[in-house]
């Protein structure tokens, strides 16, 4: 069935091929004629007719283009999934390190994006304890050199701004009073002190000392005494031992 | 004869002072005789009770005869007055024993009717009073009785010239 087919058509095609070359001499020949004897005024308006049908053409063929690429396009991205795509076939590292961005932040105005960020929101979303119970405080305080701290402080600038009238008008003695049990304390004291023995060997201290002390004096002034005496009697004395 | 047969013997500085502090205890105890003997009184016969007026012979002798009394039984007893006490001297027999009863009471009197004697000890070359060469005794410096030393052991034998002060 194929084989007669086949042989059907390169039969007609054998008897077709000299008609077919015979008319399109023809038809050259006859448009060769008509050029050779067109005016060129009617080449002017044709081209001109030409011009204009080749305008309108393009503008219909722009309104159709604008008239059907969205829905299509739209149907295609419908039908694509762009982000596989982009993700299959584009290299984001290569372009990520081709972006510049200093020059993205300097042109960001960081004021206006930080006055727009409610604060107050972001810090009520903020856990502290859970930061709080994840710092190593020991660590960082060791870490510290809390002697060259306080040897940048100057203290003395320091105490020279406070006023002591100011600090000690704001204690309330009476109150600070108030709250001490001064009979108790007195009390304690007193028992802790054995006041009688301390009395008796005060007393006792002072009057040994005083007695000790007449008595040597007295007996000093024996002996100068003794020494006038022996001067003026011109009594010879013996080398003192 | 050398002054230093005195070393260890009281001067009259500090005899003075002993005899000075003697004369206020008798004193005292002469005022305390003497209102005794009034509330005696007093409660003897309350209704024809007047204060005591003694004449001043009276007083006298009640005095020399209490400071004599004083001192006998003192010197008798441990050879120290008050005064000697607080000046740290002791009477004692130049044996360094104890006066006896009669030797107390001889320089007792003695020294209560002539106490001028007593200026003596700052001529006498051993430190004695008239009393002292009259009844044999002398007067030593004695500062072991707070120490609890035998009352009779001979007295420092250091003076406080020699010791660094």
């Amino acid at each position: 069935m194929i084989g007669a087919g086949a042989a059907v058509v390169g039969l007609a095609a054998t008897l077709a091929t000299p008609v077919l070359s015979r008319a399109a001499d023809l038809v050259g020949r006859g448009v060769g004629l008509v050029i050779r004897h067109v005016s060129d005024a009617a080449v002017a308006d044709l081209a001109e007719r030409g011009a204009q049908v080749r305008t309108e053409v393009e503008r219909l063929a722009r309104e159709l283009v604008g008239w059907m690429v969205p829905p299509v396009v739209d149907a295609a991205v419908a039908e694509l999934n762009l982000t596989q795509l982009v993700a299959r076939h584009v290299d984001l590292d290569f372009l990520a390190a081709l972006l510049d961005v200093d020059a993205v932040v300097a042109r960001a105005d960081l004021d206006a994006v930080i006055a727009r960020v409610d604060i107050a929101a972001v810090l009520d979303r903020v856990d502290l304890n859970t930061i709080i119970d994840r710092l190593d405080l020991d660590a960082i305080v060791g870490s510290v050199d809390l002697d060259a701290v306080a040897a940048k402080i100057d203290l003395e600038a320091i105490v020279k701004r406070v006023d002591p009238d100011a600090v000690i008008a704001r204690v309330d003695v009476d109150a600070t009073l108030a709250r001490l049990d001064l009979a108790a304390i007195a009390r304690q004291v007193i028992d802790e002190i054995d006041l009688p023995e301390i009395l008796r060997q005060s007393t006792g201290a002072v009057s040994s000392e005083a007695v000790r002390e007449i008595r040597d004096e007295s007996m000093l002034a024996d002996e100068a005494l003794a020494r006038f005496v022996d001067r003026v009697l011109r009594r010879r004395r013996a080398a003192s031992p | 004869m050398s002054a230093q047969q005195g070393e260890g013997n009281a001067g009259l500085v500090t005899r003075l002072l002993a005899a000075a502090v003697d004369a206020i205890a008798v004193v005292i105890a002469t005022a305390g005789l003497y209102l005794g003997a009034t509330g005696v009184s007093f409660f003897w016969s309350p209704l024809r009770f007047q204060w005591p007026q003694p004449s001043p012979s009276t007083s006298t002798l009640t005095l020399v005869v209490v400071a004599a009394a004083y001192l006998t039984v003192a010197w008798a007893t441990t050879g120290r007055t008050y005064g000697a006490t607080l000046l740290g001297v002791r009477v004692l027999a130049r044996s360094r024993k104890r006066l006896g009863w009669v030797r107390a009471m001889l320089r007792a009197i003695t020294c209560v009717l002539v106490p001028i004697g007593l200026l003596w000890s700052a001529i006498s070359p051993a430190r004695r009073s008239w009393h002292d060469i009259l009844v044999g005794t002398v007067v030593v410096y004695d500062r072991y009785r707070d120490r609890g030393r035998h009352a009779m052991t001979p007295e420092r034998t250091t003076s406080p010239m020699n010791r660094s002060r």
